[in-house]
């Protein structure tokens, strides 16, 4: 536990050295959302309501929403698809193997200190910023613990599927390729630019059952308390499915791969 | 013309090489380079199923928006984007000096040894959008139209090419510029994807006054689809793109001249 905890205090101390990207990464996410609030004040046209396969939506519901999408997005962006691309690529990975510490451990405690950094320096002020310009919907109390619960399995969740796409440079090294993809497919169906509930019927209920959802729309419309008790429980009974199901992947790819950069030589 | 034919065959030589790689690759790059408009627009249809129009701008409006902001934005990314922002990367090794000893224009060279291929499917997908989104609306579709149309297209081509030459040049001031460069041609751009009154007057003045991308396509598509919504003139809000990506660029190019009159090798 030290071993991770050194990493992590490690990797926030080197993110401190890139102030230049943090503030540009900042303003980008202040662009993101002055785009999204705009574009949903607009489609409001001053109504204070409108309806969703959730319910009524308040348009202050909408611009709490985008805020924190946001704040999640500062929360588990993790350059991990480019992080083992190059450590593939390089045959440094050949020297991680050697470390007394598993790799996915390893880089889980470093974006952990890198996502902490953000904390601080990104998401803090990006969301002082949201909430006097904009205004923050507070949550209720038992909607809050459940949303700390499932933003917690969200990171988790991404960072496994992050890790799963990184792993496929054994196979596919164009790394760009393989992030490009996996943001496009996270774009589409995470929730994190429009919400599954203003999706049409048929598709929400296909959409929900994967896990890109379970990043940004579960935690975000639980903090929202557009969930009863008993759907907040499903919600995290699923994250709790996916994580298991992508840690066994993840065991299952990660064995594949060892042994062809063993019969690769290294 | 001798520029045109070399540049032609540049891009031949260029492309041939790429045809070297595995086919795979060169398919994904095209693919992937392209897909992300058709995403936004999936995410945007999703969005007026449920609320109908934005701005008093319904989806077959936005569609053409859309592809009128982002195809001049191709073009420009095809020839000049790679060269900008190679000239960072350039002026601070040093390697630039290679540029001043051809016989050749730096920036026609730093366009000529270059060819982004990988927007060429991203050309063909926005012009289909267009196509789709005008035969939708409407739109009469004539020899004067086609010319108004293609004026709109190279001034908008013209105003991105103007700024990215702009934030590219300096770098010959500058060590680090690139934070500029990406807010500008990339963050700011971003906002010309939706109708202008969407944002507030802060936002509004930027983009008609500072970094005026709202003449790439939001002034001409009002021309052409609300001509009533503006005080302007109708010939005006036709003919402002081109005239001031002519102007802008002009500009940018004098100021490009600077730099390099400026620009003290850094030795090699």
């Amino acid at each position: 536990m030290r071993l991770y905890w050194e990493i992590f205090k490690r990797s926030f101390q080197s993110a401190a050295a890139y102030r230049l990207e943090m503030i540009a990464q900042t303003v980008s996410s202040l662009f993101g959302i002055l785009i999204q609030t705009s574009i949903w004040l607009a489609l409001y046209r001053g109504n204070a309501e409108h309806a969703s396969t959730a319910g009524q939506i308040s348009i202050r519901d909408m611009l709490t929403y985008a805020i924190l999408s946001s704040c999640v997005f500062l929360l588990i962006n993790n350059q991990m698809i480019w992080k083992l691309g190059e450590k593939i690529k390089t045959g440094e990975i050949a020297m991680d193997l050697i470390k007394p510490i598993h790799l996915a451990r390893y880089l889980f405690s470093e974006s952990g200190g890198l996502a902490l950094f953000r904390v601080v320096f990104q998401l803090l002020p990006v969301l002082a910023f949201g909430a006097v310009i904009y205004g923050i919907v507070p949550p209720a109390a038992p909607d809050f613990v459940f949303f700390a619960v499932c933003l917690l399995n969200g990171i988790v969740l991404y960072y496994l599927m992050s890790f799963i796409c990184g792993l496929i440079a054994f196979w596919y090294m164009v790394n760009w390729h393989t992030n490009s993809l996996f943001h496009l497919v996270m774009t589409l169906f995470s929730g994190s630019l429009v919400p599954l509930w203003f999706f049409p019927g048929a598709l929400s209920k296909t959409v929900s059952l994967l896990p890109f959802p379970l990043v940004f729309y579960g935690p975000i419309s639980v903090y929202l308390g557009k969930r009863t008790i008993e759907e907040e429980m499903v919600l995290v009974a699923m994250q709790f499915a996916w994580i298991a199901l992508l840690a066994l992947l993840l065991r299952w790819i990660w064995g594949k791969a060892v042994k062809k950069l063993v019969i690769q030589g290294g | 013309m001798q520029g045109i034919r070399l540049y032609m065959r540049f891009i031949g030589v260029y492309l041939k090489s790429k045809i070297e790689y595995d086919h795979i690759f060169v398919f994904m790059d095209l693919v992937l380079n392209s897909v992300w408009p058709v995403v936004n627009m999936v995410l945007l249809w999703i969005m007026l199923q449920r609320f109908g129009n934005l701005a008093g701008w319904d989806f077959d409006h936005l569609l053409f928006l859309y592809n009128l902001g982002y195809l001049p934005f191709l073009i420009s990314g095809m020839i000049i984007w790679n060269p900008t922002k190679d000239l960072q990367e350039l002026v601070r090794t040093g390697h630039f000096d290679s540029y001043l000893t051809r016989p050749l224009n730096p920036l026609a060279h730093l366009i000529m040894r270059q060819f982004s291929h990988g927007h060429l499917f991203g050309l063909v997908l926005s012009i289909g959008m267009l196509v789709y989104s005008v035969n939708r609306l409407d739109l009469p579709v004539n020899a004067g139209s086609a010319v108004v149309f293609l004026s709109i297209v190279a001034g908008g081509a013209l105003i991105y090419g103007a700024f990215m030459l702009f934030c590219g040049s300096l770098s010959f001031w500058f060590i680090k510029s690139e934070s500029v460069y990406e807010l500008v041609v990339y963050e700011i751009r971003s906002l010309i994807e939706f109708p202008l009154p969407i944002y507030n007057k802060v936002v509004q003045a930027v983009l008609l006054f500072f970094v005026p991308y709202a003449f790439i396509n939001f002034i001409p598509a009002q021309g052409i689809l609300f001509p009533d919504r503006s005080a302007w003139p109708p010939a005006l809000q036709l003919t402002a793109t081109p005239i001031l990506g002519a102007v802008l660029f002009a500009l940018a190019f004098a100021f490009f001249r600077i730099g390099i009159d400026r620009y003290q090798s850094t030795g090699n």
